[in-house]
């Protein structure tokens, strides 16, 4: 998918050098998911998303938790797992 | 104090702080993007004390030159507890942040954050650049 460069989450995030907030990151690795988030950990901001990347948001599905990467290209600009309410 | 502004500024005030510590207030916008509603999920709290312990670093913040080495920058979220769903929006929240230990150019922080003085999210996180 690709990260608008007039997406909301740039706006002072920040002035001059907008990169994509650590927590648009968990945002992203939600998607549209109903299920109630308990808790995250074990993420990691590896590299910086800035305004018109393309990427990818790879899920491992478990029973209570979720593994998230996100990758730009071939790196990964984030990973973590989040975990919800049995 | 810290580079955010806009809907991305999240931490407000500062109450008190000690050397490792600090106690503050912050808020959550309406016109943030992870709004729906009067309600913004939980996890946004991460952000406010994440905004709260760059707060806490001794040196002036500015917008970063490199994003990768930008001070205050958020670089990991150790564990994060959301005892609610969500927090409410445009209500003073207390943020407090304490300094857990630093191994340069990482320092670790304990976060929590309140809403009518009940714990919301608890989490430990690292910045870039924030050794005191």
């Amino acid at each position: 998918m690709k990260i608008p460069a007039a997406s909301p989450w740039f706006e002072g995030h920040f002035d001059g050098a907008p990169i994509l907030p650590g927590i648009a990151h968990i945002a992203l690795a939600l998607g549209s998911t109903n299920r109630v988030l308990k808790g995250v950990r074990d993420v990691r901001f590896r590299k910086p998303i800035g305004p018109g990347a393309e990427v990818d948001v790879v899920l491992t599905v478990e029973k209570d938790s979720t593994r998230f990467e996100i990758r730009q290209g071939d790196e990964v600009a984030s990973s973590g797992v989040l975990v919800f309410e049995p | 104090m810290i580079p955010h502004t806009g809907p991305a500024r999240l931490f407000t005030r500062v109450v008190r702080t000690e050397s490792d510590f600090i106690e503050g207030v912050g808020e959550i916008p309406a016109m943030h993007p992870a709004v729906a509603g009067n309600r913004a999920p939980a996890f946004l709290g991460i952000e406010l004390g994440a905004q709260a312990a760059a707060a806490l670093g001794r040196r002036p913040l500015r917008p970063p030159v490199d994003a990768v080495e930008g001070i205050g920058h958020l670089a990991r979220i150790r564990e994060a507890t959301f005892f609610q769903p969500d927090l409410p929006v445009c209500t003073p929240l207390r943020v407090t942040a304490r300094l857990q230990g630093s191994a340069p150019p990482l320092a670790m922080y304990e976060i929590s954050i309140y809403a009518d003085g009940v714990e919301c999210v608890r989490a430990t996180i690292s910045c870039m650049g924030q050794v005191l």
